[in-house]
């Protein structure tokens, strides 16, 4: 092997080191918590007291809030995404396409704190007058931020999924009489749904673990929410938030470390449920 | 050949119109919101009164700091990585499990990149809260960039000449990252205010995006145009690196095309 | 004694071009109902594109035009006022390659109906049935009509697409080198198939298969560079060609 292709050879397997050290490090440092602490509890109740005698941790209210914020998320994004993508793929002539997909890219690379700021400063308070509320900081404000910014890879990876659909199927529905629409809607779409879910969950993994827009407009309430519209404090957020102020090696510190440990593994397994998809179709 | 478009078509660039809306609306925004507070003052001079009054000096050559060392540290992995699975890659199980760790990376939350961080940087290797401890965990973060741009402009025979246009996209974007996060270098460095510049990779430093979040939700005391001015300079330098990025892209997909 | 047979469709002097390029050179001629006419000619002589013409399939293309008159099914269908999604369910249309949709048996067949809005069960159930027996494909799916299409064998797939087109009635089913993808097994149960079809409709079927355009067809067109150089009864094409380069063609002598 010439050297030049040892060295890449070598960075490749860095890529898969990588992945696999920030799991050992999480496993590591979570691992005194969980040894003494380690129980069902910590994941249903929504207690978390981190200085009382004894501490309590139990991270199920920043869950479900993970879990609030995610949903509002796609369930307003994904309709947006995929009849923006649809656009893109079948309507519009290639040269308009390429300005919005130049749009998306760029929008893409907005960072979560700008959008956190707009999100306190114009997207709460219009949240709270619209709907009467107490306080525009909910999960459903974070939700609707978080919809815009999942946008960029819904949209791009739906597209090229619909774009991936032999061009024969939409032959065969034109043949059959069918109008455009008709051979979007009925042949295209549900041929390229796979590449779609792919999209979609890749879309969750990243609504999952967005931090600072959360941080900044869920409202922060440790509770267990009863409603959307509360404030509540999702499981990315919750790490943010004290990891700067938890003692080092403390038990609240090795419960964040846990907590980071969770979100890990949940966004590991929404994303590897994306990549099963799309490695897998680049396989055959 | 004219397109006409049926009321359902219609509806769904409708869709498409109201996607781009929001965050082209937002870009607008703060730039127009960002204007009455930038001025030279504000952009060369240092903090004073915790920010409240002077300029953000400091966090902008911090935020440069951190593009630099995290470009420096990403490119030679995620060039070489990105060259190896375009070229030298066999089609067997490692290279399969490769592909998913890259895909799986790119969905690590920004804030599990610093708790990894800290741990290995900041704590084990012993760099304390410092730049080379933030870039570092951003080279990280940014890896699965640089390695998809790199490899998907490498094409067989002439590797080096190819992959340029694609470690230049992922350059770009790899320093738009590194300027716009927050969450990793929160726990690795990042600090409010300091009466500095940094000296070296192993000073602390401040950073605009981390300042932008203190500002807005710490210090009632900040007045609002000094907020929008930090988020204007910050998305400024953000969407320069991105555009310059899409540009870039655009121009090599064109000239391949001929 | 003759019988009194309609014209479907009746070609007088068509052109066709891409841009700049004439491709269908002032044809002239006509497909009679009930009957099978074959289209032979090396390849790039425009069968495909005279073929995707009679229903309108070219018309995405840019720079695409057509010139002369084209009745058929009694109008012009290059008028302006021709409803083209009509036309295309009186004029069915196979590919070379099988292309059944990533759906179910049942709903391929049922797609061109259902886009007609028939929804009715009871309805779909009968044209499922009836359009997969004319197809001769019925006994060896009916107890999988809810498996994919794709889970067929080429040949069956083929099938398939022929049950699809048929689903809706067409008066003309239009064929473009419908059995060049399958074995011969799979070939002689298509050309089964086209002989019992043309009981019910005209079809129109292009080939370079010479064979099968001598086994199956009533008429043969012979194209040559766009060019309709001889269009007669089938027999006539193969025993007695008038033209020299037909000749050579049937006789092997030209690619
Ligand atoms: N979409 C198109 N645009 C331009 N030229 C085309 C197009 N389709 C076919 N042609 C040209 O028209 C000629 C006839 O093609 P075709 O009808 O496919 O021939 P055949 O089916 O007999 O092989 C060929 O020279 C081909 O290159
Ligand atoms: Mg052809």
């Amino acid at each position: 092997m010439p050297y030049q292709q040892r060295l890449v050879t070598l960075a490749g397997y860095a890529v898969l080191l990588i992945t696999a050290l920030i799991f050992v490090f999480l496993v590591q440092q979570s691992w005194p918590f969980v040894r003494e602490h380690g129980s069902l509890v910590f994941f249903t109740g929504d207690r978390w007291l981190p200085v009382s005698l004894p501490p309590v941790f139990q991270i199920g209210g920043f869950l479900v809030s993970s879990g609030i914020i995610t949903g509002v998320a796609i369930i307003i994004g994904v309709p947006f995404g995929v009849l923006a993508a649809i656009s893109l793929a079948e309507l519009l002539p290639p040269g308009v396409s390429v300005i919005f997909r130049s749009i998306f890219e760029v929008t893409a690379g907005i960072p979560s704190v700008v959008f956190g700021f707009l999100g306190l400063k114009i997207v709460a308070p219009a949240v709270a007058g619209l709907l009467n509320l107490p306080t525009g900081l909910t999960g459903f404000s974070a939700g609707l931020v978080l919809s815009i910014m999942i946008l960029p890879t819904l949209v791009s990876l739906s597209e090229e999924a619909l774009r991936a659909v032999p061009r024969e199927y939409a032959e065969a529905s034109y043949a059959l009489g069918a109008n455009r629409w008709q051979t979007i809607w009925r042949v295209i779409v549900p041929s390229a749904r796979g590449g779609i879910g792919a999209a979609v969950f890749l879309a969750m993994g990243r609504a999952i673990g967005e931090t600072m827009t959360v941080l900044m407009i869920a409202g922060g309430r440790l509770a267990m929410p009863t409603s959307i519209f509360d404030p509540m404090r999702p499981i990315t957020a919750l790490i943010a938030s004290e990891v700067n102020n938890a003692a080092r090696n403390s038990m609240q510190y090795h419960a964040l470390f846990t907590a980071g440990l969770i979100l890990f593994i949940i966004t590991f397994a929404v994303n590897a449920i994306a990549a099963s998809v799309i490695v897998g179709k680049k396989a055959r | 050949m004219r397109t006409k478009y049926s009321a359902r078509e219609i509806a769904c660039l409708l869709a498409l119109f109201l996607t781009v809306l929001p965050p082209l609306a937002a870009v607008l925004y703060i730039f127009v919101q960002a204007l009455p507070g930038i001025s030279f003052e504000f952009i060369f001079s240092m903090p004073v009164r915790r920010g409240i009054e002077g300029g953000i000096l400091p966090a902008i050559v911090g935020t440069l700091w951190l593009m630099f060392g995290t470009t420096l540290a990403v490119l030679p992995i995620g060039v070489g990585a990105g060259i190896y699975l375009a070229e030298f890659a066999p089609n067997n199980r490692l290279t399969r499990l490769l592909e998913m760790a890259l895909v799986n990376l790119a969905g690590v939350p920004s804030v599990v990149f610093g708790l990894f961080g800290y741990t290995i940087f900041v704590i084990m290797l012993g760099f304390g809260p410092s730049i080379l401890s933030a870039s570092l965990t951003l080279a990280a973060l940014t890896l699965p960039l640089v390695v998809t741009a790199t490899r998907w402009q490498t094409v067989s025979t002439i590797i080096m000449p190819c992959a340029r246009t694609g470690v230049v996209t992922g350059t770009l974007l790899a320093l738009a990252r590194a300027a716009g996060e927050t969450a990793p270098i929160l726990i690795t460095g990042a600090a409010f205010a300091l009466p500095n510049l940094p000296r070296s990779f192993m000073s602390r430093f401040m950073a605009l995006p981390y300042h932008l979040y203190i500002s807005v939700t710490q210090i009632p005391a900040m007045p609002p145009e000094r907020m929008w001015a930090t988020a204007g300079i910050l998305l400024f330098l953000v969407l320069t690196m991105q555009v310059g990025a899409t540009i870039w892209r655009e121009q090599e997909r064109r000239k391949k095309q001929w | 004694m003759v019988a009194v047979q309609d014209t479907k469709i009746m070609l007088r002097d068509v052109s066709i071009y891409y841009s700049a390029l004439h491709v269908i050179k002032s044809v002239s001629m006509s497909f009679l109902d009930k009957e099978i006419t074959a289209i032979i000619g090396p390849s790039g002589s425009g069968k495909s594109t005279l073929l995707r013409s009679l229903n309108r399939m070219n018309d995405h293309i840019a720079g695409m035009r057509v010139e002369g008159e084209a009745n058929i099914l009694g109008s012009n269908v290059y008028a302006p006022t021709v409803d083209v999604v009509a036309l295309r369910r009186r004029v069915g249309m196979v590919f070379q390659k099988p292309n059944p949709f990533p759906k179910s048996i049942y709903d391929n067949v049922a797609y061109g109906p259902r886009l007609q809005g028939q929804k009715s069960k009871v309805e779909l159930d009968g044209i499922v049935e009836r359009s997969l027996t004319q197809a001769a494909l019925w006994h060896e799916v009916k107890d999988r009509l809810h498996a994919s299409g794709l889970a067929l064998s080429g040949g069956q797939q083929q099938r398939l697409c022929i049950a699809r087109a048929l689903a809706v009635d067409p008066e003309v089913l239009l064929m473009d080198e419908p059995a060049s993808a399958l074995d011969p097994a799979a070939t002689a149960k298509i050309e089964d198939l086209m002989l019992k079809l043309k009981e019910h409709l005209a079809v129109v079927v292009v080939t370079h298969n010479m064979q099968q355009a001598a086994r199956v067809s009533d008429y043969t067109a012979f194209l040559l560079g766009g060019e309709l150089v001889e269009f007669d009864i089938t027999r006539k094409i193969f025993t007695a060609p008038t033209d020299k380069r037909t000749d050579d063609y049937i006789s092997g002598r030209m690619g």
